[in-house]
């Protein structure tokens, strides 16, 4: 972690983001235009037809909304213990974010298990896990808005962040440890991947736009959030001279 | 056009295939536009400040990031 | 130790101990969040069921599926060591086949027949085109049904 404290200081981190953003960017447009192209020309599940379309924007947003809970929980493990400002920033600007992609998983997963299930809602563990992620991006923004001073808020929040870390293991293996409506995992699972190269080759190259993707409002939420803070006290000092 | 349109009907399950990507795609571009909007505007506030008052950026560099206290004056 | 070295030990600990107490916690719920009973649980009545409502999951049983009217339906669950017999009236996804998954909701009639108010199809995690399903099995590969 050590190698880390030199990206602690934001004048470099603003140069680093700056020249990076970009490329980032550019990767992010042509792995979804590719990726998007591909899952619409993919063939349809034999057992569950058209539907199983739905995988291609519910894998990739649910791999999405447990990924950026992880990197808020080190971002925010960083910042209790190391006391790094970028890091407590790249938390905060995050969770909009995941709240959004936890939103898109259970809503995509409603509208697919409304046609194949039987049902738009159901309280297994996998479902409820989920959803309870989403309270915990609703609760951690709250707090960023609920408490006035940054530093305060910060600690506050990442403490939330670590704390809801826990449900991380409990979503993955909620579909092993116990009986779900859920169907266990098709990728990330032994023996290997057990979707059809057709249709994986797309979800894998979503998967990785949707990361590109984060990646990329990552670093420019952080310079706007670190550009407002320097505004904010910009014009604080003014008005004490 | 008749295979288009049998292709966006999606076997009779048009209704839950397109509003699953229409709403996840929907989602990113929305914050997309609302993150490079705030962006565009800190940093031309930003500038005006900092052109307005050159001596103080490094100290209010320091204090937006928590990296030093703010010194009242 | 150091301050940075404090905070350390302090976020590891709370960590390992949420870990811990979380743990316990879903081990002693572990019946509460199981979602469906499988045959064997019901038939060696592993669990008291009495007349309360409850999720029974399993496969259909091959060749038990029977319309009774235009929407009343008969099949068999099964998990391979033991069955309840299942009647359901309304509608199931184009999923629910004999030989596929299945959790039914319901209540346990006195006669050991579950009585359903929900069935809901369930599906694997393999995804497979239907030309993929042909080849397999025209290669006598196919391990599914």
């Amino acid at each position: 972690m050590a190698n880390l404290h030199w990206l602690a200081n934001p004048g470099r981190f603003l140069r680093i983001a700056k020249a990076v953003s970009p490329v980032l960017a550019g990767l992010t447009v042509v792995l979804l235009a590719v990726g998007l192209a591909l899952s619409l020309q993919a063939p349809v599940d034999a057992v569950q037809g058209t539907p199983s379309k739905v995988l291609f924007m519910h894998v990739p947003s649910a791999w999405m909304s447990m990924f950026i809970w992880g990197v808020m929980a080190v971002a925010s493990a960083v910042a209790l213990i190391w006391k790094h400002p970028v890091a407590d920033i790249a938390a905060k600007v995050s969770a909009p974010l995941g709240a959004g992609f936890t939103a898109a998983t259970l809503l995509t997963g409603s509208l697919w298990g409304k046609p194949t299930w039987g049902t738009f809602w159901v309280w297994d563990a996998r479902l409820t896990a989920e959803l309870i992620l989403l309270f915990l991006y609703i609760g951690y923004i709250a707090i960023w808005q609920a408490i006035e001073d940054p530093q305060r808020a910060g600690k506050a929040a990442a403490i939330l962040a670590l704390v809801g870390s826990v449900n991380l293991p409990i979503i993955h293996f909620s579909v092993d440890w116990w009986n779900t409506l859920h169907q266990p995992a098709s990728i990330l699972r032994d023996g290997g991947a057990s979707i059809d190269a057709s249709m994986l080759i797309p979800l894998l190259l979503l998967a990785a736009g949707f990361q590109a993707f984060y990646f990329t409002l990552l670093l420019w939420r952080m310079e706007a959030e670190i550009a407002g803070r320097k505004i904010r006290q910009l014009r604080l000092l003014s008005a004490q001279a | 056009m008749n295979a288009l349109f049998d292709y966006l009907a999606m076997g009779g399950f048009a209704w839950f295939i397109w509003p699953a990507y229409a709403f996840t795609l929907g989602f990113m571009i929305w914050i997309t536009v609302a993150t490079v909007r705030s962006l565009r505007a800190n940093r031309r506030t930003l500038e005006q400040l900092e052109q307005a008052a050159p001596h103080r950026q490094r100290r209010a560099q320091r204090a937006a990031t928590g990296t030093a206290e703010v010194q009242a004056p | 130790m150091t301050r940075k070295q404090q905070r350390m030990t302090f976020v590891v600990a709370g960590l390992g101990a949420l870990g811990i107490a979380t743990a316990l916690v879903l081990f002693a719920l572990r019946d509460n969040i199981v979602f469906f009973y499988s045959p064997t649980e019901i038939v060696e009545q592993t669990v008291q069921v009495g007349d309360r409502n409850f999720r029974i999951g399993g496969l259909v049983e091959n060749g038990s599926l029977q319309r009774v009217d235009a929407n009343t339906i008969t099949f068999i669950v099964t998990d391979m060591k033991h069955t309840v017999p299942v009647s359901y009236t309304g509608l199931v996804t184009s999923l629910f086949k004999e030989g596929q998954g299945v959790v039914a909701e319901g209540r346990l009639g006195p006669d050991g027949r579950f009585v359903a108010s929900q069935v809901l199809a369930k599906h694997d995690e393999t995804y497979m085109p239907a030309e993929v399903v042909d080849a397999l099995k025209a290669a006598g590969e196919w391990k599914g049904n």
